[in-house]
């Protein structure tokens, strides 16, 4: 049961929220469950040429792009090969959302960049707490991912997992 | 196995040293340090009910509001009993305490006596010769000087206690707030390992607080119970302030037990005194039992 507390909201947390709801993963949820989710959420910007994580540097979350450019690269031949590179609201590490391994591969800002974060343990204690949105922001990812990984198949030049 | 990485005399001094300047610190500001740990306790144990307040469509600021005005409003309920009680049972509070006191002093005498019958050499001991034999009149001392004491140390605490639900307030409504801004000043090549171990530091203290409380509930139960069914006054009171101390480690547990003794003293009928054993005192001293064991297991592994 939703009680009438909406009307409290303000304005720019609306505008965070629109912003979240225009997100690929986050494209299912509700008013609500992106407030809950935004608490979670962290905001991070990096310089031109900064890099946001290192080929086999411990990986703890995902990021997705709000705005600016990232590029991806690897010593594995088949990111190699396609160099790919990841615009607004696209993710990128979500590898690291569901095992506790190396990241495989080197992820570096080509312009200024905002990117948001989801933190594995953030993200499991959502889970616990609120099923609903997990289940909806995986199917989102298993999507997504899906669909990179068939392209990777045919050698599409677009993100392959990562 | 190379001893390397083993910490040398140096760090130990540094880590003593550090260890007393914060002792030093916090004693200087347990006015504030008191409240912020209960402040914490609060929160951890407040936090789920915000957030099952956030799922059913509360605003988040809104449910922290809301939950922390109850809290203010169950203290406050608390207290305007607790004084009330203390107004019109004051007198009889005295007359309870100068009964255990007598009892505690009762049963350390009997104690002293039977060891003295077994072990002849305590008999010349100056511990058993030093123990007054007017006890009635030490009772009646101990009453006066300490439970007056005591009361003067509550009212003096009493402001600074009544900073935990408004520091909860603001731990709940912004901690979420606070804990992402520190994080976002971190420099970004930090970010995943300053996660890491918020994450970590979180669920230790979450662990560990909310453990207490759910404890301390259990002794107080458990406590309450074996103390209502030999016809003690206010055994749950009893049984809480057992609880608490038991917060403390080691000494708080002691003086627990002790507290619990001294009341199964004044009732010495055997059997009801073998039912009581184990839901007082085992409680009472398990956790400095629990702690001792673990550390004994940490130095066997």
């Amino acid at each position: 049961m939703k009680l009438p507390f909406h009307f409290l909201r303000g304005a720019a947390e609306d505008r965070k929220l629109e912003a979240h709801k225009a997100l690929s993963l986050f494209k299912r949820l509700t008013a609500r469950e992106l407030r809950e989710l935004d608490e979670l959420l962290h905001e991070r910007s990096y310089q031109k040429d900064e890099m946001i994580f290192d080929e086999g540097d411990m990986g703890l979350g995902l990021f997705i792009v709000v705005s600016g450019r990232v590029k991806i690269e690897s010593s594995h031949e088949a990111l190699k090969r396609l160099s790919p590179e990841c615009g607004p609201g696209e993710f990128f590490g979500e590898m690291a959302l569901f095992e506790e391994a190396q990241r495989t591969a080197r992820a570096l800002a080509l312009e200024p960049t905002r990117l948001l974060a989801l933190f594995r343990r953030e993200f499991f204690s959502l889970l616990e707490h609120d099923r609903g949105i997990g289940v909806k922001i995986l199917f989102e990812l298993s999507r997504i991912v899906v669909s990179r990984s068939r392209k990777l198949l045919t050698s599409q030049p677009h993100l392959p997992t990562i | 196995m190379s001893d390397e990485h083993q910490p040398g005399v140096l760090t130990w001094g540094v880590i003593i040293v550090v260890t007393c300047l914060i002792l030093y610190l916090f004693e200087r500001v347990l006015w504030l340090v008191v409240p912020g740990l209960l402040a914490l306790v609060g929160y951890y144990c407040l936090q789920p009910l915000v957030q099952a307040l956030v799922r059913a469509g509360v605003r988040h600021q809104t449910a922290g509001r809301v939950v922390a005005g109850l809290l203010f409003m169950a203290t406050v309920l608390a207290l305007v009993l607790l004084l009330s009680l203390a107004a019109t049972r004051a007198a009889g509070w005295q007359a309870v305490s100068a009964r255990y006191v007598q009892g505690g002093l009762d049963f350390l005498k009997k104690t002293e006596g039977a060891l003295a019958e077994r072990v002849p050499m305590l008999e010349r001991s100056a511990l058993v010769r030093s123990t007054p034999t007017n006890l009635d009149a030490v009772a009646e001392q101990f009453v006066q000087k300490y439970l007056s004491w005591l009361l003067l140390q509550a009212v003096h605490w009493l402001p600074s206690l009544l900073l935990a639900p408004y520091l909860t307030y603001f731990i709940l409504q912004d901690g979420n707030r606070f804990k992402k801004h520190l994080i976002h000043s971190v420099p970004n090549a930090f970010f995943e390992k300053t996660l890491l171990l918020f994450d970590r530091v979180d669920t230790s203290l979450r662990s560990y607080l909310v453990g207490l409380m759910k404890l301390t509930f259990l002794d107080t139960i458990s406590l309450g119970l074996g103390l209502w069914f030999l016809g003690v006054p206010y055994p749950f009171m009893l049984g809480l302030i057992a609880a608490v101390l038991a917060w403390l480690p080691y000494a708080g547990s002691a003086a627990g037990c002790v507290l619990v003794t001294v009341v199964a003293a004044e009732y010495p009928d055997p059997p009801l005194l073998t039912l009581m054993l184990p839901t007082t005192v085992v409680p009472a001293i398990e956790p400095a039992g629990w702690k001792v064991r673990s550390v004994a297991w940490k130095f066997c592994t």
